[in-house]
């Protein structure tokens, strides 16, 4: 997953909540077969929303830091 | 000899004399990404010097948040200071981020070395003051600005070290370890000065954008 710079979830945190499924802001996230899956990838931007609601921290955003100006 | 030792920065101007004692002495480990190297509590039995890798030095709380203290890296040290003193403690704990080669020194050699080479005991003076300077900073940063302040300052420092950190990523609570707050808090931050058009986040970048928005960030103006 992280190849494709989507968030990393451990599953061995996950509790299976929802909650990252209710913030994410472009339905990327879903909960099928009791695991927690990326259903549209594609439309993940790595807002970090999911990071940053996760009780568990059960999910990570990897992010670079840098100048552009 | 172990040659590794002259990639330590404390020992890079020590004379043969100091680098064969400690080799005599001192011994490598090698440890996995993620293996802690030591306990905050558990008695001192060692000073560290890393050879290659990463190593975050951190403290946590009784309700299991974390602050990060330092990130060390390869001719760094650490646990130094209860190495020092008589029958101590490690003061924080210390954890690998990546595969890393440290070569470990006993406290005792450590002060039978010392009380043997004056040359090597300044050296350990200086490598304290500096370390003390260090905490007086971050003492300072955490007593006197606040997280939005301490939030610009981590994002500026980290832009300017990109070529140290070469390939370093940084999730939320990475930085919430650092900054000294927690996870949702850097969330909002950082939503707060993308809205503001400090940053842009862009599939795992964070660019900083406005250069004296930031450095306003950084000192309160903004």
């Amino acid at each position: 997953m992280a190849e494709l710079n989507l968030p990393v979830i451990d599953a061995t945190k996950c509790t299976l909540c929802g909650i990252c499924v209710d913030a994410c802001p472009e339905e990327v996230l879903a909960i099928e077969a009791d695991a927690l899956v990326f259903a549209h990838p594609e439309q993940c931007t790595l807002c970090a929303e999911c990071e940053t609601v996760c009780p568990e921290g059960a999910v990570a955003c990897y992010y670079q830091i840098s100048w552009t100006d | 000899m172990n040659h590794e030792w002259k990639k330590i920065k404390l020992l890079a101007d020590a004379d043969d004399s100091v680098l064969k004692s400690i080799d005599e002495r001192g011994w490598p480990v090698s440890y996995a990404e993620g293996e802690p190297v030591l306990w905050e509590g558990d008695e001192c039995q060692a000073v560290y010097f890393i050879t290659s890798g990463m190593v975050e030095v951190y403290r946590t709380a009784i309700d299991g948040r974390a602050h990060t203290l330092r990130v060390l890296r390869a001719g760094d040290s650490f646990n130094l200071a209860p190495a020092l003193m008589k029958e101590e403690k490690n003061l924080a704990n210390a954890r690998c981020l990546v595969t890393t080669d440290i070569l470990v020194l006993g406290c005792e050699d450590l002060q039978i070395i010392i009380a043997r080479h004056p040359d090597f005991a300044v050296r350990i003076l200086q490598e304290m003051a500096e370390r003390l300077a260090d905490m007086t900073r971050l003492t300072s940063e955490l007593a006197l600005l606040t997280v939005r302040e301490r939030t610009a300052v981590f994002l500026m420092r980290e832009a300017e070290n990109i070529l140290i950190n070469a390939g370093r990523r940084w999730t939320q609570d990475d930085m919430a370890r650092q900054i000294g707050t927690v996870r949702d808090v850097i969330g909002r931050t950082l939503r707060d000065f993308e809205e503001k058009g400090l940053i842009l986040r862009d599939r795992g970048n964070i660019s900083l954008v406005n250069r004296e928005g930031m450095e306003r960030t950084a000192d309160g103006c903004e």
